[in-house]
């Protein structure tokens, strides 16, 4: 097994995967928040246009990649942000978009759908030591934004227009949160391929979810077990001869299932709260026999009062409180 | 001394509907307000167009004597949205009423000694420290709605601005929950709130704006309460 790992080629396998599994995670755990655990999905589709169009000019096809990828993210961002078009359709324009234009382009290159499949699936054993330099980079900004600015992307997941009353730059943290998983999409191109990106986003922060309490605990549980799946999953693909993007995924959907079983048998305690206070000013009216009564008949007058509608009773006005009448 | 919010002629439109039509609002500080009103009245959109979140199609809104457009103290405003309105997001309680103490806080900063305290004290007055461990999702309504109380708190607000902070919880959440926001307005917390019907808090309210078709249609006291 260790024999396996003298070889640089597997040495850079295992760096770019665990380069992904760090980062896939930490960006993961927003997109999931936010309910837009397809987003990874469109992004990723949009890099096919980055690397149809390195094929037709000759280019690195990770930078190119990114850079197109990035874009494609600012405009879906600028999309949602203006009101143009919802997440959904969005999201769909860029699914359909960037894989037809990506395959357009590739054709045009003279290259068939299968000089894309690489990207597609990933290919852990054609990363090139500068694609490793790229990927840390990139992994570097990604994690560090990710982390840095934890509280202020947390106060936007839970609620934008909260978020927006504390006078945070929610457009400019909605940006940067797409952009990282841009360069999500552009570090995993090589380890899962870009149709399996968004299983890497997604996957370790709900098993992460099932296991720990809290959002921070998960964060930091996402990217424990996005790393661990991704560094594994490259050493299985390459003693059984696996594609390795297909094993790392399959391994995290496992690592996942096992989580809810875990999950599951945890204790749900009921929580029952400490002694709490009660209004003390307020004057129970007498009681009635027929004040329920009055309630169901028109043979009392009800008047608007405010915004409530009081009973007038016997000369006096009753308005319902709770299971008592309060005199008003 | 300037009112602690002041709005005039407040015009504002939802998916290009007029809703509200010329609306005046004056709180001096210190004072609890409530807006009252029945369904689209208006009242959450006034609430949400003060503090920015909806437009100004026409009028003036001031926060502390600064237009709303120049207002940065944000830190001073608390903001209690509606509950069916917030996302239960993976969180613990003490992680989302953290989370309301970053308008005062730097970016990139940890959070000091006077943050945390703040965050303690905030969740001390809505009686969340024992739950302060726990997800939000494992809360009932009436805990989870005094927790997003904890939040705005945690900001040491000097203005508190709540959606139907009564709705949907069972009646001896309301009275908890009336129960501690007297405790605020008594510490001296200027309060607006939203509310469907005044129920337990009948007894906080210093004045009421009662809101018909994005009109004012009444401004003042009601008859018949008295105040804590």
């Amino acid at each position: 097994m260790f024999e396996i790992l003298s070889h640089p080629f597997m040495q850079r396998a295992l760096i770019a995967a665990a380069l992904s599994g760090l980062l896939a995670p930490a960006v993961g755990m927003y997109i999931v928040q936010r309910r837009l655990s397809l987003l990874g999905d469109g992004l990723g589709h949009v890099a096919i246009v980055g690397i149809g169009l390195a094929l037709l000019t000759g280019a690195a096809p990770l930078p190119v990649a990114a850079a197109v990828c990035i874009l494609g993210a600012l405009t879906v961002e600028w999309l949602r942000q203006s009101g143009k078009a919802s997440s959904d359709t969005g999201l769909a324009i860029l699914f359909y978009g960037g894989l037809a234009g990506g395959i357009l382009l590739a054709g045009l290159a003279g290259r068939g759908t299968a000089a894309l499949s690489q990207y597609l699936f990933g290919s852990l054993l054609t990363v090139t030591p500068t694609d490793i330099w790229l990927l840390g980079v990139l992994t570097a900004f990604g994690v560090g934004i990710s982390l840095a600015l934890a509280p202020q992307f947390f106060s936007v997941c839970a609620d934008e227009g909260y978020a927006r009353t504390q006078g945070l730059p929610v457009g400019l943290l909605n940006t940067l949160m797409i952009v990282s998983a841009a360069l999500t999409v552009t570090v995993s191109l090589r380890t899962v391929g870009v149709l399996l990106v968004s299983a890497l986003m997604v996957v370790p922060v709900a098993a992460a979810s099932n296991l720990l309490t809290g959002f921070r605990a998960t964060l930091s549980g996402a990217i424990v077990l996005g790393l661990l799946v991704s560094t594994s999953g490259t050493v299985v693909s390459a003693l059984a001869d696996t594609p390795s993007g297909a094993t790392i995924v399959v391994l995290a959907i496992a690592v996942f299932l096992l989580s809810s079983l875990i999950g599951r048998r945890r204790r749900r305690v009921p929580l029952s709260d400490p002694e709490l206070p009660t209004l003390h000013a307020h004057i129970p009216a007498e009681p009635h026999a027929d004040a329920a009564l009055a309630m169901d008949t028109e043979a009392v007058a009800a008047v608007l009062h405010g915004d409530h509608v009081d009973y007038l009773h016997g000369g006096h006005r009753h308005a319902p409180h709770g299971d008592h009448f309060d005199e008003h | 001394m300037a009112n602690a919010l002041s709005a005039q002629g407040v015009h504002a439109e939802l998916g290009g509907f007029g809703v509200l039509h010329g609306v005046d609002l004056d709180i001096a500080a210190g004072e609890t307000v409530a807006l009252l009103g029945g369904n689209g009245s208006g009242k959450t959109t006034l609430l949400r167009t003060v503090l920015g979140l909806v437009p100004l199609t026409a009028g003036s809104v001031t926060l502390y004597g600064t237009p709303l457009a120049q207002f940065n103290d944000w830190w001073r405003i608390g903001y209690v949205p509606q509950l069916s309105a917030t996302a239960v997001t993976k969180a613990t309680v003490a992680e989302i009423v953290a989370s309301g103490r970053l308008a005062r806080r730097r970016m990139l900063r940890p959070p000091s000694a006077a943050d945390h305290a703040a965050i303690r004290r905030a969740l001390e007055t809505m009686r969340l420290t024992e739950l302060a461990g726990n997800e939000l999702a494992e809360l009932s309504g009436g805990q989870r709605q005094r927790a997003i109380v904890a939040r705005a708190l945690a900001g040491e607000p000097d203005l508190l601005l709540l959606d139907e902070p009564l709705a949907g919880l069972d009646t001896r959440s309301q009275d908890a929950l009336a129960a501690m926001l007297a405790e605020l307005k008594l510490a001296g917390l200027t309060i607006c709130v939203v509310l469907h019907e005044l129920g337990p808090m009948a007894d906080l309210i210093d004045n009421a704006a009662v809101l018909r078709d994005g009109q004012r249609i009444f401004f003042g006291k009601l008859a018949g309460s008295h105040n804590v």
